[in-house]
């Protein structure tokens, strides 16, 4: 479902991003980890063709993002690190408008159901978004994944910053997704999340992806050491 | 998308406190010009009133004066006050020749505060100096006092700016754009109809605002009210247009802002002050106090040859030529100076021709700025629509150099003739009419320019950011 090709990214002769190769299937929950400036962020962005790739090529569901833009955004749901939503809004108004923006149309009973697929509570839903915890916004997050029936869900540290529970509800979503089909790839600083919810793991250095590995094949331990051998 | 923009759009706003902010803000802006306006019209209604009132007051009396001539009555008046003689009723009882407000005069004082409303031009008066002013500054004479075209001119693109100028930056700082841009849409036409919906937010305000002090002022909507809504409505979307591309580059608000500030200083300030200046300096008009030297020093020259002058004179004039003037020595002397006035008319006229030929290049040059500049633009609409502008003013003063003619050359055979004013011939007095009709409309011109360069604005900003040109506003 998502293939970086040989993908590279330059900001004025800094190296962002060196030769990435990455395939992400459907049902498959990638995790990127890496330090701060490691590429991962870079990785996103550019699947979401908000950066022109300097070489290379990111494909999702078989179409080159650089080509077709708006037919690959169509596949996919994205959610930053901090989901602003419109604080004005309620949260089933910000659904139907982040949805609405994809040419899906829904009533607010179905526009319900997703936020409460979502996991959020009932009585928030027409509450202003300015009052909801980074947590609810999150979920608002993964209704409008849900409702666009995205076929790919790009993750930029979604759990960042969301206490241990909120983070376990989550990945818990992220899983349900993964059984539906969804593709995830996932960039995040969290090693205990990445494995407990990753199907894979890469992780990246400098811009380079130094190591690919299945998180079946390894332990919270052994992970951090890999990890922290790379880093240093 | 459209609608659901639209929507959305809409909720934003009207849940947000800036736009009450606005609607009070343009309310309050509007109702004081339109009171100011209306009280400066209400003025110049009031002078003129006062002015044909002692005008009537005077007919009266001057008729009275004559029934008691005529009944054998001696009248204790000063030879040029007689009302038997006509220079002394051409002089001492003229007409007003009144430039009347219309329903519209209200929204832009334009040149209504530099020139006066109403002539009495009189038998012996100079034609020339009828109305003549020098034009010291085309654009400071373009603009005027604090109306609804001054709200409108300089206050609107302020408004316009703070409800602009942040709509894709805000978005950006915010966090929001990330989750838009990620959508399957072009982001140059989802920010192309958020900035519509404000256009329609703001542009019916103002309607609404400007339609409610227009009916508090007694005005049916007609075409001129189109006009005049036309005129706001196209300049609002040049402002909301310049936003757009400002907009699309994606930089931060606080640059945005200041970029749209530098565009309303160039355009609402710089231009017009520039385009005076430089008319100044290209066209200079000679000294009025150089014309009036000149006039007098022809006029002490011709004095001296006045009996050869009226001799000439006759001779072109024959229409003239009623009694023999040798016998009555008050006679010859009012034509002599008649003789010796047109003298100094025709003398004075290339210098006259300078001054006006220079005028008319320095409006020349001025209204090719206009087109650099849609404040000009749209202030020159404004005034054309309030019959404030200097094309009105022109025309109303060649109407009176022309009205000044003919109340002379009533008088002027009477004169010649020597013959006795009578009670009869106020019925014959020619009566000043403002014929309006070669005044151009720029309205047209004006609009088509201001679309286009809306229009342009937004083709440029479409083309510059299409779909695939996310890199620099994501950045």
């Amino acid at each position: 479902m998502l293939h970086a090709q040989n993908l590279s990214k330059e900001y004025d002769s800094n190296l962002a991003l060196n030769c990435l190769n990455l395939s992400v299937e459907a049902g498959d929950i990638y995790c990127l980890l890496g330090a701060n400036g490691a590429g991962k962020s870079t990785t996103i962005n550019l699947f979401l063709n908000f950066i022109k790739p300097t070489s290379g090529t990111a494909i999702i569901d078989q179409m080159d993002v650089s080509q077709e833009p708006l037919k690959t955004k169509e596949r996919i749901a994205y959610i930053p690190e901090n989901l602003n939503l419109y604080g004005e809004l309620t949260g089933l108004e910000n659904l139907e408008y982040f949805v609405g923006l994809s040419g899906k149309k829904y009533d607010d009973g179905t526009l319900a159901e997703y936020l409460k697929e979502a996991g959020l509570q009932a009585n928030v839903y027409k509450q202003r978004v300015k009052s909801y915890s980074k947590g609810m916004r999150q979920k608002v997050g993964i209704a409008i994944a849900l409702a666009k029936k995205a076929k790919a869900l790009l993750l930029d540290e979604p759990t960042s910053g969301l206490d241990p529970k909120a983070s376990n509800e989550f990945s818990e979503l992220l899983v349900k997704l993964s059984n539906q089909g969804v593709a995830t790839l996932m960039a995040t600083h969290d090693l205990f999340r990445a494995k407990e919810t990753g199907t894979d793991i890469g992780i990246m250095k400098a811009g380079v992806l130094v190591e690919e590995l299945s998180a079946e094949d390894i332990n919270h331990s052994d992970l951090e050491k890999l990890y922290l051998a790379h880093m240093n | 998308m459209l609608s659901l923009n639209i929507k959305t759009e809409l909720r934003s706003i009207f849940r947000n406190y800036w736009l009450a902010s606005i609607a009070v803000l343009l309310f309050v802006l509007c109702f004081y010009a339109g009171w100011n306006g209306t009280n400066h019209v209400s003025q110049r209604k009031e002078n003129i009133a006062q002015a044909v009132t002692a005008m009537k007051e005077a007919d009266i009396l001057m008729a009275t004066q004559l029934d008691s001539i005529s009944n054998g009555f001696e009248v204790n008046l000063q030879p040029w006050w007689y009302p038997t003689s006509p220079t002394a009723v051409g002089d001492q009882y003229p007409r007003v020749a009144a430039f009347h407000p219309t329903s519209l005069t209200f929204i832009a004082t334009g040149q209504s505060d530099m020139f006066s409303h109403y002539i009495k031009p009189i038998m012996t008066g100079d034609s020339y100096t009828l109305g003549f002013t020098e034009l010291t500054s085309p654009v400071s004479l373009l603009m005027g006092h604090f109306d609804l075209a001054f709200v409108v001119v300089y206050l609107l693109p302020l408004v316009i700016i703070s409800f602009s100028y942040n709509i894709l930056s805000t978005e950006k700082e915010s966090g929001s754009l990330v989750l838009i841009a990620s959508s399957p849409l072009n982001v140059s036409l989802w920010l192309l109809q958020k900035l519509s919906v404000r256009f329609v937010v703001i542009s019916g305000l103002l309607s609404l605002c400007l339609g409610l002090v227009l009916i508090f002022n007694g005005n049916n909507f007609n075409a001129k009210s189109l006009q005049l809504f036309t005129t706001i409505i196209l300049y609002s979307a040049f402002w909301f247009a310049l936003a757009y591309l400002i907009n699309l580059q994606g930089r931060s608000s606080s640059r945005n802002v200041i970029v749209m500030l530098g565009f309303w200083v160039v355009f609402v300030l710089a231009i017009p002050s520039l385009a005076s200046q430089w008319a100044n300096a290209v066209y200079p008009v000679p000294s009025r106090a150089l014309l009036v030297n000149e006039m007098r020093s022809l006029k002490a020259e011709v004095v001296k040859e006045q009996d050869k002058l009226l001799d000439d004179y006759l001779r072109n004039h024959p229409e003239l030529i009623g009694v023999n003037a040798d016998s009555d020595e008050s006679l010859r002397r009012t034509q002599q100076y008649f003789a010796a006035k047109d003298m100094v008319e025709q003398r004075i006229q290339p210098l006259l021709s300078t001054y006006n030929t220079n005028l008319e290049k320095q409006q020349t040059w001025v209204s090719r700025f206009a087109y650099l500049s849609p404040a000009i633009l749209a202030q020159n609409s404004l005034n054309h629509l309030a019959e404030t502008s200097s094309e009105h003013y022109d025309s109303y003063r060649q109407n009176v150099r022309d009205f000044a003619e003919q109340w002379r050359d009533f008088f002027l055979p009477m004169t010649f003739e020597g013959k006795i004013f009578r009670k009869e011939i106020i019925g014959q007095f020619p009566e000043f009419h403002f014929d309006k009709t070669a005044i151009r409309s720029p309205i047209p011109i004006n609009s088509t320019v201001l679309l286009v360069l809306a229009s342009g604005l937004l083709i440029v900003g479409f083309r510059t950011r299409g779909a695939h040109e996310m890199e620099k506003i994501m950045q």
